[in-house]
């Protein structure tokens, strides 16, 4: 046997390649469900495999002292629901129905983890997976593929490499479908600088509203640097929220609260009759979601939309005023991607705007280069919100349009680029607050503290140019110089017309 | 008189490769040109030359012609260039110099009514492309090598010409630029 630990390239190649089974069949969007639900029942069987010949050694093949131990496991899985025994029934005329039985016992055995879970995913579906003959030949492939992959943990350098396979097919399907499975991520780099923004302290909770698969929840908790934290997420999308679960327990981080359903018509993160609050609440919502639901804003019983409702074509605002809500009301932050929209946009949208900031709220304004998110080019801001910003009043902004790395389709954070800005950020908040009306440079074209008073003389729009100067001068013009030059051009030219002149005229023209 | 190209010319295609960043020959490619076959953009792509590619080595006077794409314009090797390999989206055209001068041949190719001819030769159904045989068989009607020589010479000055001009719209958008900057800002005392 080889005990060479598996890499984490070598399981991304493995599991990209089990996806040319899928690919040209079925939309990427759909696909992806089975590859990572495959991906997570190899997982979860392997680390069985793995617990069950570490107890059998233990307990020197005592059945009863083992099965005792298996009890107690993260997870239980049936015979009937390891990859082994699907393996083993690969040739099997109905494989959808018992990869389809094998998901159900799955969920039986863990009712607390994984209720609900597979409920999205149809093996046997003649719509998704074609008619029974094709059908069985891509299950098949799909095992035969899979089981290529050892994963158990005593053959893995660490736990976290399956997680980070998870994350790369969530990032490849999302570039590799374009808009539509873009949705559901944010990138990585992105979602990295946010997290670091935040800066999560041991003992935080932490709060995604729009969680999507659970990136940036998985971020922010790396960024604690202890397991000392705890995460939770709302989605939507229900086949999202399955891989949300999924990447949790891959990260092994179980006791995550994920829900499913509207953050904004049905918020599910609640305590008692209030919502639940966190330190810290992150999220990258849609963009400029239409028909968020207006309607029911201003009964909302949860008294989200205090400030004014924001228009129906636009759940920006919406968004905002969810997260704010949110958070502890002494110390809670949040950070939020949005499109630029928010920063100057007029009505009712300008009045939350001047709200939030004359309660002080808003922290920092930074500006990220075009072109970062999958599916869309327009270029999106970070917003940070802090309750706990007391007798400073000023605002950060920063420029940080120029800084990245550009690639064929999508252009790309470096860590240099994420390193200044969250640099820029941390030496903003240490620095005394400005006791002037005019704000101050912090760096050229790069990053600025503006003061309240001039941001109300703004009429409180915050578009980034208005505080960081990004005009180029351009290099200065030697006008007597340039007159001398266009006279000798001239000159030159008159030659070379005369030459010409000559010429046509010994041609006869 | 005329005469048929490949009477007065051999013809060759280009070298295909995969060029690398540093080698001892330029390797030609059609994103160095514009539209009038004047070289406009830093070659970056080289070939190492070895025994394999070094006949390929162009040779002063030889012409390299796009034969696909929708611009076919012309452009002549001249070997003060250093060494340096055409791609194969070129024919690279060997003409016989007692008969025909290469920039003779390069602005002939480079007129709108010879531009106008190839576009109606170029088959294929997506990129047209101009195949060997009918790009031999072109007529061309040539002066003597003393009005090849006159044309060539009309041809640089115009080039000159039209370079000039260039520069002298560019430096009076500067002065312009400066000028009206200076008259608002400066003066603002």
């Amino acid at each position: 046997m080889n005990n060479k630990p598996i890499t984490q390239s070598e399981i991304n190649n493995i599991v990209w390649k089990a996806c040319d089974t899928f690919r040209g069949v079925i939309d990427p969007s759909q696909y992806k469900d089975y590859i990572l639900t495959m991906l997570f029942v190899k997982y979860v069987s392997d680390v069985w495999k793995d617990k069950k010949a570490f107890y059998s050694e233990k307990y020197n093949n005592d059945e009863v002292r083992i099965q005792r131990a298996l009890n107690n496991e993260r997870f239980k899985v049936p015979e009937t629901c390891t990859f082994d025994y699907l393996f083993e029934n690969r040739n099997e005329a109905n494989l959808g129905e018992l990869i389809n039985t094998a998901l159900e016992s799955m969920e039986d055995a863990n009712r607390s983890k994984l209720e609900r879970v597979f409920r999205n995913i149809d093996f046997n579906s003649e719509s998704n997976l074609g008619q029974t003959k094709d059908r069985n030949r891509r299950l098949k492939n799909l095992l035969v593929d899979f089981s290529a992959l050892d994963l158990q943990p005593s053959h893995l350098a660490n736990n976290d490499v399956i997680g980070d396979a998870y994350e790369y097919l969530i990032e490849r399907f999302a570039s590799d479908a374009g808009k539509k499975a873009g949705e559901f991520y944010t990138p990585s780099q992105v979602s990295t600088l946010l997290a670091k923004l935040l800066n999560p302290q041991p003992g935080d909770r932490m709060i995604d509203p729009t969680c999507g698969s659970g990136s940036l929840l998985i971020k922010l908790s790396k960024e604690v640097g202890s397991n000392n934290f705890s995460l939770y997420g709302q989605e939507i999308n229900g086949s999202t929220w399955a891989l949300a679960r999924m990447n949790m327990f891959l990260h092994e981080i179980d006791n995550a609260t994920i829900e499913w359903g509207d953050t904004l018509n049905n918020p599910k993160l609640l305590e008692g009759d209030s919502l639940l609050k966190g330190n810290i609440v992150g999220a990258n919502p849609p963009f400029s979601l239409d028909k968020w639901g207006a309607d029911n804003a201003i009964t909302d019983q949860y008294t989200r939309f205090h400030r004014g409702v924001p228009p129906q074509s636009k759940g920006d605002y919406a968004f905002i005023s969810h997260m704010i809500a949110s958070t502890y009301h002494d110390t809670g932050r949040v950070g939020v991607i949005l499109p630029h929209g928010v920063l100057f946009r007029g009505s009712s949208e300008g009045k939350i705007r001047q709200q939030l900031i004359e309660e002080n709220l808003l922290e920092a304004v930074v500006g990220l280069p075009a072109n970062l998110f999958f599916g869309t080019g327009i270029p999106a801001t970070i917003l940070i919100f802090n309750r706990a910003k007391g007798e400073n009043t000023d605002v950060l902004f920063i420029d940080a349009s120029q800084g990245y790395e550009s690639g064929t389709n999508q252009n790309r954070l470096r860590i240099t680029d994420i390193n200044k800005i969250v640099e820029t950020y941390k030496a903003f908040q240490q620095a005394t607050p400005l006791s002037t009306e005019l704000g101050l440079v912090i760096e050229d074209k790069f990053a600025y503290r503006a003061t309240l008073q001039e941001i109300a003389e703004n009429e409180y729009n915050l578009n980034i140019p208005r505080y960081v100067d990004t005009f180029e001068e351009e290099e200065e013009v030697d006008i007597p110089a340039t007159q001398e030059n266009i006279t000798i051009l001239k000159k030159e030219l008159l030659a070379v017309e005369g030459q010409m002149d000559n010429y046509l005229k010994e041609l006869g023209f | 008189m005329k005469v048929k190209l490949g009477d007065i010319a051999q013809l060759q295609f280009g070298l295909y490769t995969k060029p690398t960043d540093n080698g001892n020959a330029a390797y030609m490619q059609v994103k160095y040109f514009d539209d009038w076959g004047n070289q406009t953009n830093e070659i970056d792509t080289f070939i190492e030359i070895d025994q394999k590619n070094e006949t390929h080595l162009l040779e002063d006077g030889d012409i390299l012609f796009v034969g696909k794409g929708m611009r076919n314009f012309a452009w002549t090797y001249k070997s003060s260039y250093g060494p340096a390999i055409a791609s194969s989206i070129f024919f690279v055209i060997k003409v016989d110099q007692s008969k025909v001068l290469p920039d003779f041949l390069t602005t002939l190719f480079n007129t709108a009514q010879t531009q106008a001819y190839f576009q109606t030769i170029g088959a294929g159904s997506s990129i047209p492309s101009i195949r060997k045989s009918e790009l031999e068989v072109f007529m061309i009607q040539l002066p003597t090598l003393e009005m090849q020589q006159k044309i060539i010479n009309i041809q640089k000055l115009h080039d000159k010409d039209m370079a000039l001009s260039r520069k002298i719209v560019t430096e009076k958008q500067n002065l312009y630029q400066a000028v009206i900057k200076n008259l608002i800002y400066n003066n603002e005392q």
